[in-house]
């Protein structure tokens, strides 16, 4: 990799921005939830990826209370969470929910590591998301 | 170590490790974006 092309890596790419309230979605937000663009989303929901702003809403304050969530508690619900987003955000390609969604997500939970992707965002909200790259480098420190 | 002891440290500190969590699965997965300003 070029030092211009690590550079660039270091300012400009970042982890899915964090929504923990839906009184924080912004218009676009609103805007594809009213398009059924939000795989995950409904009202009382764990958590939804927003695939074209990428950007995941976590409903923290329901982990750990829900029927079933005894054993897994607060910890395991966030975990099992954040993997089921951002496989919708890793692998775009997959069909959100098939069988191999959740082999995806289980190998997340199982601790596999993947090839680095850098999605593409459109500026366009109808844009579909672009892969447009994958290197194999560890995580950068920015 | 500061437990939380109030509502609100209690939803800050889940933020707090919600954050951690996702940053540290975005690593493992390989996952990064293109800033939506365009800026890589």
């Amino acid at each position: 990799m070029s030092s211009g092309f690590q550079a660039r890596l270091a300012l400009g790419i970042k982890v899915p921005k964090v929504i923990f309230d839906p009184a924080e979605f912004d218009e676009t937000m609103k805007e594809l939830i009213d398009k059924h663009e939000v795989p995950d989303w409904h009202q009382n929901c764990y958590g939804a990826y927003f695939p074209h702003i990428h950007a995941v809403y976590l409903n923290v304050s329901s982990f750990g209370k829900r029927h079933g969530s005894e054993d897994k508690g607060f910890i395991g619900d966030l975990i099992e969470t954040i993997a089921h987003e951002l496989a919708h955000a890793r692998f775009p390609g997959l069909p959100p929910h098939g069988d191999e969604f959740y082999k995806a997500v289980k190998e997340i939970l199982d601790g596999k590591r993947f090839p680095w992707v850098i999605v593409a965002l459109p500026k366009l909200p109808n844009d579909k998301i672009l892969v447009t790259g994958e290197r194999e480098e560890e995580e950068d420190n920015n | 170590m500061v437990l939380p002891t109030t509502e609100k440290e209690l939803d800050e500190w889940k933020r707090e490790v919600a954050i951690k969590h996702v940053k540290r699965l975005s690593g493992q997965i390989g996952l990064r974006h293109q800033g939506a300003e365009g800026d890589l």
